[in-house]
């Protein structure tokens, strides 16, 4: 696991913070898509498990949480510590209405069981309004470190370093695959 | 039954005239509106409550029966808290937004009177001040009080450090790839947990001018053995504990960081078990014993899980020596403090129910805890406790 935690390290550093940053500047939605989408592709070319092939966007043939986006055991939730966009106006990629995303994020690395991969998830904060009351608080913190790896870090606000601060909710977008 | 209703009505027409009357022939005294001058006497735990989208509070309740609410303190958004040594002022560290959740902000040093409850001044920080949870360490003083720290995170870190007797910030250390921040027992001087294992030392003199780093040579593994960053003030030494139930003893006595020891307190016992929460641990000088937030079953992730027991580790047998079962439904005990004497009690913050619990903790029996039926309800669940009359 911490080997697969370094490899993370190092894409993060060479590309995949420029990824989040370029995605959340764009406000994500479009960015991620155009790379998911041709993850998508490789994945079809090369089927691995006997899973439904959508990103975790349509619940596994089991019905498993881990699937479903709106639980917190959606397997790319697995280092979110926020509240879900998804269910506060945005959707897992993009910030709701209205808000800002922030220009800096943590990194989790989550397996997709979908396909076996780990996937490199950039848990980018929404901000410049209040958290809703009634949407769904997530708690997860695989391999989270303190503030000393502050990318990986996940008790801290990170609107940080966006103009307007207030914290609002998490998205979680795949920026990256996991070298094996 | 209706002549009885009758009866009824005329007895207590009497009865209202009679108190009129009464009332009538006294002198009315006006009420006069005061404020009360300090909080209600006797120990008092400091509760802070922090707010992400609004004001954070501090709960100031009876150390002794939790209930008695003797008041509270006010401070901005992810406020940190931390009281001076000798008990008389009371510190928050927050956040202040033109318009609450966006615009320009304000990071605040407020100091207030720890008894009367009244802000004695504040100190504007600088706006990189970290925003996070509450950890201790992210607001500290130096041994001799004339110097506040406090935590930064752009999210490139450093420390403010503010000249309490001027009242001003006095200069910014960058420990960049460090947190936390643990002051040496002497001197303009303080420690930090690094990202590539080291405790690091950063001193300054007081005209500002910061010193060249000290490096420890590695002490832990943030990869394969990561530690809190909430630590402990032994004596002479600061005491880590990481994720896997290592506790790790440094001397902070010199300018370069030292591991002292290091020792296993889980090692041998079945069912893997870990500390997991915030302030996690918390240490009673009088027995020189660290009691310990524990869960079980513990996997890569659960290092913030709540309590299952807490577990009593004596630093002279550097041996569990209790272990307390936790048995409240639904709880999530992740933060302790405890006071300093022989017979010590434990306070406890449950951040799943946002309450306080008080523990009695019987040395002569094995460390035997138990659990007041009083708490302190409605405290929050973004929390840390800090024990006023230790």
């Amino acid at each position: 696991m911490f080997t697969k935690l370094e490899k993370m390290l190092q894409i993060l550093d060479s590309r995949a913070e420029k990824q989040a940053r370029k995605s959340a500047e764009t406000h994500g939605r479009r960015g991620f898509l155009s790379k998911v989408g041709g993850l998508m592709v490789a994945s079809a070319l090369f089927p691995v498990l006997p899973f439904d092939r959508s990103m975790g966007k349509a619940y596994a043939s089991d019905g498993s949480s881990v699937f479903d986006e709106t639980s917190c055991d959606y397997w790319r939730y697995c280092a979110l510590d926020g509240t879900l966009c998804n269910d506060s106006g945005g959707t897992n990629t993009s910030c709701p209405p209205g808000s800002d995303a922030s220009k800096v994020a943590w990194v989790g690395t989550c397996l997709n069981p979908d396909d076996g991969k780990d996937y490199l998830v950039s848990y980018n904060d929404c901000c410049g309004k209040a958290a809703l009351v009634g949407s769904t608080f997530c708690f997860t913190s695989q391999d989270e470190r303190p503030g000393y790896r502050m990318g990986l870090h996940n008790d801290i606000n990170w609107c940080m370093a966006n103009d307007n601060k207030g914290y609002y909710c998490t998205v979680a977008l795949l920026v990256g695959i996991v070298d094996e | 039954m209706r002549y009885k209703s009758v009866l009824m009505l005329s007895l207590g027409l009497l009865g209202s005239i009679s108190t009129t009357f009464s009332y009538a022939e006294d002198e009315f005294v006006p009420e006069v509106l005061t404020v009360e001058p300090s909080i209600a006497p006797g120990p008092s735990i400091f509760v802070l409550d922090q707010s992400w989208d609004g004001a954070s509070w501090v709960h100031i309740r009876s150390a002794e029966d939790l209930t008695s609410i003797k008041g509270s303190l006010s401070a901005g958004v992810v406020s940190q808290f931390a009281m001076s040594k000798d008990g008389k002022s009371a510190y928050t560290a927050s956040v202040y937004a033109k318009r609450i959740m966006s615009g320009p902000t304000e990071s605040v040093l407020e100091e207030f009177d720890a008894k009367s409850l009244v802000k004695k001044r504040e100190i504007i920080l600088s706006p990189k001040m970290a925003q996070s949870a509450p950890q201790l360490s992210y607001l500290e003083f130096s041994a001799d009080g004339k110097y506040a720290y406090v935590q930064n995170a752009t999210p490139a870190t450093s420390v403010t450090v503010v000249d309490m007797e001027a009242g001003e910030v006095l200069t910014e250390i960058p420990h960049p790839g460090c947190v936390g921040i643990y002051p040496a027992l002497k001197g303009n001087r303080f420690s930090s947990l690094c990202g590539d294992g080291t405790v690091t030392s950063y001193s300054f003199s007081a005209d500002g001018k910061v010193n060249n780093p000290v490096k420890s040579a590695k002490v832990f593994d943030a990869d394969d053995d990561p530690v809190y960053v909430h630590v402990l003030r032994v004596d002479n030494d600061l005491v880590l504990t990481s994720f896997n139930g290592n506790l790790y003893r440094v001397s902070d006595a010199d300018e370069k960081p030292s591991l002292v020891d290091k020792f296993s307190y889980v090692e041998g016992v079945e069912g893997e078990w870990a500390p997991g929460g915030v302030a996690v641990m918390t240490y009673n000088k009088a027995n020189n014993v660290v009691f310990m937030t524990m869960h079980s079953k513990a996997y890569n992730g659960s290092h913030k899980n709540g309590a299952e027991e807490i577990w009593t580790i004596s630093l002279d047998s550097k041996k569990v020596v209790s272990r307390m079962p936790v048995d409240i439904e639904d709880s999530g005990i992740s933060s302790l403090a405890v006071t300093d004497g022989k017979d010590p009690i434990l306070f406890a913050h449950d951040s799943e129910l946002g309450v306080v619990y008080r523990f009695t903790i019987d040395p002569k029996a094995d460390f035997a805890a138990t659990l007041q039926e009083d708490i302190a309800e409605d405290v929050g669940h973004y929390d840390i406790v800090w024990i006023a009359d230790k």
